[in-house]
Order: structure tokens, then sequence, then C-alpha cells
């Protein structure tokens, strides 16, 4: 993997930008911690150095100067490193005792460099604080060296700058794999993806568990790639009945065709072997038609369903078209509603009315002598049936899917009349109508079942 | 009658220049949608047969800039493109009717003549008689020989189309068309069945038979020759 491609990741931008805020969040948080613990410490060792300056001004208060003198002296003598200082100067600012070989200027608490006799060279650039004040007709210095000061500070920024390091150099390792796997999963995706588009319809991303925003997309494409699968196993199989189903008219087309030829050549009238040749190619466009139109159906949206559409007015046009058509053929067909029940539902008439001829002609087509079609129209939660019983030959139960599908007709010989596409045709408008079709069945025979929305406010209706 | 034909397929063209010519018609044709549109303009003529698809300028862009154009010639859409939308627009941009590809030769000869009378025609006539057998569209009877006949809607509807078109051909299509208003064609014999329930009423009974059979085409309704 490009380790550019890696460092320009989301991720990893991610963790560089967090990085970035937390030392702004450090450096401001690091400053803020210095300055108040060098108030803290500077006040706590100026009430120190007060003390000890009071300390012995009491002593001189009690003993004599000169006691005190001596006392600075020993104290200087014992405490020999730079780190404490005291002297006292006569009133001419003179050195009398101590260990600070000059009279700093100005009186009472104050920061700044002194004197000091036992300092190193370099030290001299470190900070006293110390308290001056005259003690009757002298001066008295007493200070700290502030090294406690500066230690503390130098500790803290060390501490602080090694952490705030740590922290970042574990933030951009983190992000640097994190990105690195995000890439590889969205590398996963891309290979899907080509591959999917050169027709490999089995590739799926690996799924690992995660709920990562990358891993939600992930299962959403492999949900997307399975019913991409299943619709292409659906078209290839389509395809290849609708070249089944054209391919037999179109056989007996030749056939009659070349019939009708050698008559025309024996001087005979060739009529009905021409008539045949146009009823196979008749067959032909109606298959073609109905294929082109149930494509258009599942591929139409639902903007023009719009009409309210009265199911009753319709349902009674088509049994008294389909009624006589099953009479001639010994077969019994009855329409079974309330008359005062409205039975309105949106969507587009042409369609509706395809839907339920459909649902009749199969009956019909199905049935022989004897068959009793009973059709009634009902309402239930909100949803109006139409249910179509016959008591022809039925579909055994594990057909009942599968006669749905285009082109999946039950009769291999196909002897009956139809396209295959019937059905399919049925669900397809009912399910563009926000309805559903099920097959049940009638012991014998077989029932539709179809349940579309009904209108919800039927009173605005037009008359 | 002089009509023009608008279609790019040669093989076709040439079919319906030479059997519109055998009726009696006298057919100009064009390839292309522009020369369609000049033709239409500049040329009297009584219909114009378009195919929706042509090369220069669809059938329909010519159809809009003949309405346009004030032309009240009348249109014939010839495609391919037969789905109910497209009907629907065809019809729509002022388009008299629309007959889908793959047809009949006798679907477009009953077509035409429907449409070129269907503008000469007065429709004040509230009834029609062909020879014995009189239909009154208002009250919706029909007397054929001074005897009532019971018909059901369907059937009225069948006899009322093949009265209007009587001594020419209606096709099967035609009256799915215009009497269930389908466009598909259903698999069990809606036409014939009823055109039969129609027959046994109208003609059984009579010594003349009116309802005549064109097979693999549809019906023709004339009194005896």
């Amino acid at each position: 993997m490009d380790r550019g491609d890696i460092l320009s990741g989301d991720a990893f931008a991610a963790v560089l930008r967090s990085a970035l805020a937390f030392v702004v969040v450090l450096v401001l948080f690091g400053w803020v911690t210095l300055t108040y613990l060098e108030r803290s410490l500077l006040d706590e060792l100026g009430q120190d150095v007060q003390q000890r300056w009071n300390i012995i001004a009491a002593e001189h208060e009690s003993e004599s100067q000169d006691h005190v003198a001596e006392a600075i002296e020993t104290m200087s003598q014992r405490t020999t490193g730079p780190h404490h200082a005291a002297a006292l100067f006569n009133g001419a600012g003179e050195f009398v005792a101590g260990n600070i070989l000059s009279r700093p200027e100005g009186q009472g608490l104050q920061i700044g460099p002194l004197d000091h006799a036992a300092a190193a060279p370099q030290a001299m650039a470190l900070d006293y604080i110390y308290f001056t004040g005259p003690l009757s007709n002298r001066t008295l210095t007493v200070g700290l060296r502030l090294d406690l000061l500066y230690r503390t500070q130098v500790l803290v920024f060390r501490a602080l700058t090694i952490s705030g390091f740590i922290v970042i150099l574990t933030m951009l390792t983190v992000g640097y794999f994190l990105s690195a796997r995000s890439l590889q999963r969205l590398r996963d995706i891309e290979s899907a993806l080509s591959r999917t588009s050169d027709g490999d319809t089995e590739v799926r991303i690996a799924e690992n568990g995660g709920n990562t925003q990358i891993d939600r997309i992930a299962r959403q494409m492999n949900t997307h790639f399975d019913r991409l699968s299943r619709m292409m196993a659906t078209t290839r199989n389509t395809a290849a009945a609708t070249a089944h189903d054209l391919k037999s008219p179109l056989g007996r087309a030749y056939l009659s065709l070349e019939k009708a030829t050698s008559l025309v050549e024996r001087g005979d009238d060739p009529a009905d072997a021409l008539a045949d040749t146009q009823a196979e190619l008749d067959t032909m466009r109606v298959i073609f038609d109905t294929y082109l139109q149930l494509s258009r159906i599942e591929a139409s949206g639902t903007e023009r369903l719009t009409l309210r559409v009265d199911l009753k007015a319709l349902v009674i046009d088509m049994v008294e078209t389909f009624a006589p058509i099953a009479e001639d053929s010994g077969q019994a067909f009855s329409f079974d509603f309330k008359e005062l029940d409205n039975f309105s539902v949106m969507g587009d008439g042409q369609m509706l009315q395809q839907m339920v001829a459909n649902l009749f002609d199969n009956a019909v087509t199905h049935g022989s002598e004897g068959n009793v079609i009973t059709v009634s129209l009902g309402h239930e939660k909100g949803r109006i049936r139409i249910i179509v019983a016959d008591t022809g030959p039925g579909i055994p139960d594990d057909s009942k899917e599968k006669v749905f599908e285009p082109f999946q007709r039950l009769d291999p010989s196909r002897s009956k009349p139809g396209t295959g596409l019937g059905l399919a045709l049925v669900r397809a408008i009912a399910e563009k109508h926000g309805g559903q079709v099920t097959l049940r069945d009638n012991h014998p025979g077989l029932i539709v079942d179809l349940s579309l929305p009904a209108v919800v406010n039927p009173d605005k209706l037009a008359p | 009658m002089k009509i023009l034909l608008a279609e790019d397929d040669a093989k076709i063209a040439g079919y319906i220049v030479s059997g519109l010519s055998e009726h009696g018609h006298s057919v100009e044709h064009v390839a292309d949608g522009r020369d369609a549109l000049s033709y239409c303009l500049y040329n009297e003529c009584d219909l114009a047969i378009l195919d929706r698809m042509l090369p220069g300028m669809d059938g329909l862009s010519v159809l809009k800039a003949l309405r346009a154009s004030q032309k009240p010639l009348p249109v014939l859409f010839l495609t391919a493109l037969g789905q109910v939308d497209d009907r629907v627009e065809g019809l729509a941009a002022g388009g008299d009717d629309y007959l889908p590809k793959p047809f009949h030769f006798s679907e477009l000869v009953a077509r035409i003549d429907a449409i070129v009378r269907r503008k000469s025609e007065t429709r004040s006539e509230p009834t029609m008689s062909v020879h014995d057998l009189t239909l009154d569209l208002l009250s919706r009877t029909a007397t054929r020989q001074g005897s009532v006949i019971e018909l059901h809607n369907k059937e009225f509807s069948i006899l009322e189309i093949l009265m209007r078109n009587s001594g020419r051909v209606v096709t099967r299509t035609l009256l799915l068309e215009r009497v269930w208003n389908f466009n598909f064609e259903p698999n069990t014999t809606v036409v014939e069945t009823h055109v039969s329930r129609l027959r046994t009423k109208v003609d059984k009974p009579f010594d003349t038979r009116l309802i005549h059979t064109i097979r693999n085409t549809g019906y023709c309704m004339h009194g005896p020759r």
C-alpha cells in the first residue's frame, strides 16, 4: 500500500487534526500551569525570606549589634552554598557581615541578582528573592536563591513536553494504522465494484462485524450485490425463456410458410398455411408487446397513478366481458359485492383493467367444462380485496411463487394459450399500486387473493 | 386520395406504397422528417402517415410543427413505440390515430378509412341503418324487420362501430380498443365470443346475414350485394 495514500487517508487526517489541537491545548495548559506554579512558589518563598528577616530583626532587638553580625557571619559560613544569602551593611552601605558582598538597591521584598560571595560565575545569572530592610542604623538583607523555582519549572516543562510527545506519537501511530485499515477496506470495496462491473456476481466485501461508516457501507453494498445478482439471474432466466417462447412460434411460422410455398408450387391454395403463419407471428407480437409492457410497468414510477378508479365498475365491466366466454365453454362465472360500498383506489385505470382482465382470462383459460369462477370484492383494514376463486386444476404449492416469474408456465407443452406473462403482469401492476397478490388452494382449484389500498377519503370522489 | 408516407425503413415503405396504391390511393414517400414537414406544408394531401422515429426530425415534432402552422391535415402515426404512454403522447399532440408496428395491412387500410371518414362525417344522425337493420343511438335500441333486438352494452357498442363502418373492414384490434378500451390482447376469444353473441341476435333469426367475418382480420357489415 502506498504510504502517501495512507497519510492522505481520512483517519490519519482526523488524527493529525486532533494532534494539532492537542498541542495547542498542551501549550496553553503548560503556560497556565507554569505561571501558577511560579506565582505560588514566589509567594511562599517570599514569606519564608521575610520570616528569616524577622527572626534576625527580633534577635537584633534583644541582643547587641555585634552579636547579630556574628550570627550572620556564622550562618553564612555554615551554609557555604550560594543558596542562602544574608548580609549586614552599615549606614554607608558598606559590607559588615554575611555573604552578600555589595548592598542591593532598594528596600522591601525584591527579585533579582545578588552579589553572592560563593556564587559560581555562571550562577550569577540566577535570581534571588530577598528582603532588605533597615535595622536601626544598618541595613539587613536576607535572600533565597530561586533554584527550586527554576528546577520545578524545568521539571514540569520536561514532563509536559515528554508526555505530549509520547501522546502525539501514539496518536499518529494509531492514526496511521487506522488509516491503513480503512484504506484497505476501501480498496476491498473498490476491487469488489470493479469485479462486479466486469460481471462477477459472486464477489462480496469481507465483513468484520464492525460498525464504522465504512463497515456499514460495506454491508449495504453487500446487500446491494445480493439484490443485483438476484436481478441478473432473473434477467438471464427471462432472456432465455423469452428466446425459448419466441422461438416456438417462429419455428411454427417457418414451417407453415414453407408449406405455403410448396402449396403455391403445386398450384394449390396456400391461404390456410399463410393464415397459420400470420397467427404465429401475431403470437410473437403479443409476447413482445406484453414483455415490453411488463418492463415498462416495473421501471415506471408512481407519478401516473393519480386517478380515482372505481374498481366495482371496472370489475363489473370485465365480468360482462368474460362471463360469456366462460359460459360458452361450460364454465360458470359469478360476481359478489356489496352494492353500497365504495371500492375506489388511486391508480392507472388502464393498468388496473388489464390486471383484472388477466385474472379473469387466466381463470377461464385454465378452467374446463364445469369450472366455477367466483369473483368477490370486499373491504378489509383499509384495503380492497379482489378474490377470484375457481375450481379448475389449481397450482401445486411449490409452484405458487414461481408462476409470478415471467415465462414460468406450469404446462410445459404450452398447450393453453398465453404468453406466460399474465400473472407477472398482475403482480407488477398490483405492487405498483401498493397492493399484494397471493395464491391459495381452493381444494380443488385456485384462489387469487389480491388487495389494494383503498382511497382514504372517498367523499371527495367526483360523482 | 393523396397520402404522404414518412417512413425510413425502405422495405416497409415499399409494401405500404404498393399496398395503398392497389387500394386506389396515390402515395408520396419520404424517408426524412424534414422532407415530410416541408411536403405537408407546401403540397396538398389528404392524409399523412408518420413514423415516430425518423431521421432529421422525429414524427412527433413534425406533427407539432404542422399543428402549430394550423394545417388541418389528418395524421396517422405508424411506429414501433406502441406503449400506452406513446399513444397518449401521439394523440395528445394532435395525431388522429396511432398504429403500433408490427401491424396487419388490413388494419392500416381500415384506420385510414376511419380517419378520412371521421373528418368528412356529419355526426348529427341519431339513427343508422344497414339493409333492414336500424340502430337508434338515442334510445339505444336495434330494430330489424320491425322487431326490437335486446342487446347488452358490449353488443350494442360492437354493432354501433360495425354499422358506422358499414361496407368497411373493422379489425379485431380496433374493436378491442373502442369497445373495451384494451391496449393489450387477451388470451381468450373476447371479440369472437361477443360478436358471435351479437350475430345470434342480429343475424340468426333472419334470412340475410349482415355481419361477415374477414379471416384473420376482423369483421365487415354489409347488406346483400
